[in-house]
């Protein structure tokens, strides 16, 4: 089987005026199916920009970029989308759900975007929203939830079309640490069941709940390591909401 | 994504922003509004000026004792002169001559006055005119009769008036018949009432008061008809009796002192005028339509900018450039035409009213609601495609981050 992603010396190229920024300096990754990669870095690392274009958010200046067996770097914007649409699922940091819309109409965006029918829309967007413990608030909107619940309805959304992989940008720096362990745990469990994940944070400890680790630093990987004791955010529960944080925070 | 589900987000999204909504239609609506309202009330005046006209009979030729051109360049046309006023009775016999036949010719003198009946009293338009006056205008009596060729040339002093008249002098449940009013200190006996013709282009058809043409000569010293009323022997003489006329009296008159004017010369020049009147009040609803427009980009643009999240949003789950188009595109012609239905239903609501307070006929017609309607759609378009092309051109990450 073919890994899920394959980066081939990726380089992505901004232009701020004259100068021309470079944000990745040819990056070269494997995922294989199932697992669950963590992208580290201090800021302007150059993480998101590898998660954006690992997502199909954003073109490569130049290398190759392969999701399954498709070569998606010379792909257009539409192809890109029906890429997006179809085999990647976005959680943010910011959740980036849409205001004065349902929970139940956000989670069923994609597949309004996939063409499929309505009542089959709202059957699958109802299913998503129960596994992610979320049954009794289908009709609240964004603003009625608490952080952790709006995280959770992102995460639905993200799974409702069955992506190969969930693209995850800070998924817990929004949340206070009781709703970060679930948001983990959830992830964890999805990663489980043979989602693969990529996972992009700046914390040491939310790292640790992932298989293995890759360090960005000023647009380069500078090195990989795999997680010999992967944290275990189900266990966690209790423990952390007693002591009160992650390290840093 | 299917046009019915862009719809829907369309609405949603409409409905999110009530307030916005409503005022960004109130331009269309009001634009819509007055392209139908005004529209439809020239195009009345059109129907009501062309009814009036030809309740004349299509047969009527009228002299006039001034220069009037109909048609041709306006701006030649002077003012009436009827200070020149050169006819004379013999003017009348001449115009009889021409067409070979007196009966069909008949002279006008009017007079505004006022005339009394004990303390009622009443200022109208008295029309000295021949026996065969009716019979030439169309116009028929529907109690007692007409005055007779016998009764014009005693000059007998009988009048024929109109309702309005007999409201006024004698008072609705009267019989006028056989009574009396008071012209000029003379007693003037009334023999007949005219047919109901109710008000037209604004004027009172029935406020007239017809007596034998001597009569008037002798009431107000004047022997100068202010007009000549002749009928053609056919619908298709028209035209060559009007020549004849023409011909006849350019033997004593210059071009500048007489004119002849047939119906449908009449006719053609008030629906010229009348055309004219509502392509312009058209033109000028039409502009506030184009600010309604303005107005649904202008808020298409600030809404774009606010949602531009949203747009980052879409696009990363999927959505194409084309249905982030198609979604903007759809919000604004959702707009115009929920506008459009507004200003269509407000237009014929106003025409309505119109109609019952000045009592003047406004034409909604089925075009017309068509037009404004397609035209609205059209606007939503124009003016919808530059900010939902803005929109649907947003980078995906670039909105995603914009706060």
């Amino acid at each position: 089987m073919p890994p899920i992603i394959k980066a081939l010396d990726v380089v992505k190229q901004y232009r701020m005026g004259d100068t021309v920024v470079e944000a990745l300096r040819g990056v070269s990754l494997e995922i294989e199916r199932g697992e669950f990669i963590v992208i580290m870095g201090s800021s302007g690392s150059g993480k998101s920009t590898l998660m954006h274009i690992l997502g199909c958010l954003d073109h490569p200046t130049s290398g190759e970029l392969w999701i399954e067996d498709e070569d998606v770097s010379g792909m257009n914007g539409g192809r890109l989308a029906e890429i997006r649409n179809s085999k990647i699922g976005f959680v943010f940091q910011q959740f980036n759900l849409l205001s004065r819309t349902a929970a139940v109409n956000n989670v069923e965006l994609p597949l309004l975007y996939a063409g499929v029918g309505s009542s089959e829309r709202k059957r699958r967007a109802q299913e998503a929203l129960e596994k992610v413990g979320l049954s009794h608030r289908m009709g609240h909107y964004p603003s009625q939830l608490s952080g952790g619940e709006q995280q959770r309805v992102a995460i639905a959304r993200a799974l409702i079309n069955n992506p190969a992989i969930l693209m995850a940008d800070e998924p817990t720096g929004n949340l206070d640490t009781k709703s970060g362990i679930e948001i983990l745990a959830i992830l964890q469990e999805l990663n489980a069941r043979g989602i693969s994940l990529v996972m992009v944070t700046h914390e040491r400890e939310v790292a640790e709940h992932g298989d293995r680790i890759i360090h960005l630093r000023d647009g380069d990987i500078v090195s990989e390591e795999k997680v010999e004791e992967r944290r275990v955010a189900a266990d966690e529960r209790l423990v952390k909401a007693e002591d009160g944080g992650w390290g840093e925070q | 994504m299917k046009l019915v589900e862009s719809l829907m987000t369309a609405l949603r999204a409409l409905r999110a922003n009530k307030m916005r909504s409503a005022l960004t239609m109130l331009g269309v609506i009001i634009g819509v509004g007055s392209v139908i309202l005004l529209v439809s009330l020239g195009s009345g005046a059109r129907a009501e000026i062309t009814t009036t006209i030809q309740g004349m009979g299509s047969n009527l030729i009228m002299v006039v004792p001034f220069k009037m051109q109909l048609g041709g360049n306006m701006m030649q046309q002077g003012a009436p002169q009827f200070a020149l006023n050169k006819f004379t009775m013999k003017t009348v016999d001449s115009v009889g001559k021409a067409l070979g036949d007196p009966s069909r010719v008949s002279a006008d003198i009017q007079r505004s006055i006022f005339m009394s009946n004990g303390d009622k009293r009443y200022f109208g338009l008295i029309n000295g005119t021949g026996y065969n006056e009716f019979d030439i205008r169309n116009l028929k009596t529907k109690s007692g009769r007409f005055f007779t060729k016998p009764e014009e040339d005693a000059g007998l002093m009988v009048a024929v008036i109109g309702d309005t008249v007999v409201k006024d002098l004698f008072g609705l449940n009267q019989d006028p018949i056989g009574q009396y009013i008071t012209i000029k200190g003379r007693k003037v006996k009334v023999i007949g009432v005219q047919e109901h013709k109710g008000r037209s282009l604004m004027l009172d058809q029935d406020a007239y008061v017809w007596m034998p043409l001597p009569t008037a000569i002798r009431l107000f010293g004047s022997a100068n008809p202010n007009f000549i009323v002749a009928k053609a022997s056919s619908t298709k003489t028209v035209n060559s009796d009007a020549v004849k006329i023409k011909n006849a009296l350019a033997k004593s008159f210059s071009t500048d002192e007489f004119s002849v004017i047939t119906q449908s010369d009449i006719l053609s020049f008030a629906q010229n005028i009348t055309r004219i009147l509502t392509y312009l009040l058209g033109g000028l609803a039409g502009i506030s339509l184009l600010v309604g427009g303005i107005g649904i980009m202008n808020i298409m643009l600030v809404s774009v900018t606010e949602r531009t999240r949203e747009v980052g949003i879409r696009k990363a789950v999927g959505a194409k450039t084309r249905d982030i188009l198609l979604q903007f595109l759809v919000e604004a012609v959702t707009l115009s035409l929920i506008g459009g239905t507004i200003g269509v239903l407000l237009a014929i609501l106003g025409s309505v009213l119109y109609t019952q307070i000045f009592h003047l006929r406004a034409q909604v017609t089925l075009w017309i609601i068509l037009l404004a309607f397609i035209f609205s759609m059209m606007v939503g378009v124009f003016f919808g495609v530059y900010p939902a092309t803005k929109a649907a051109q947003l980078d995906p990450i670039e909105s995603l981050r914009y706060e």
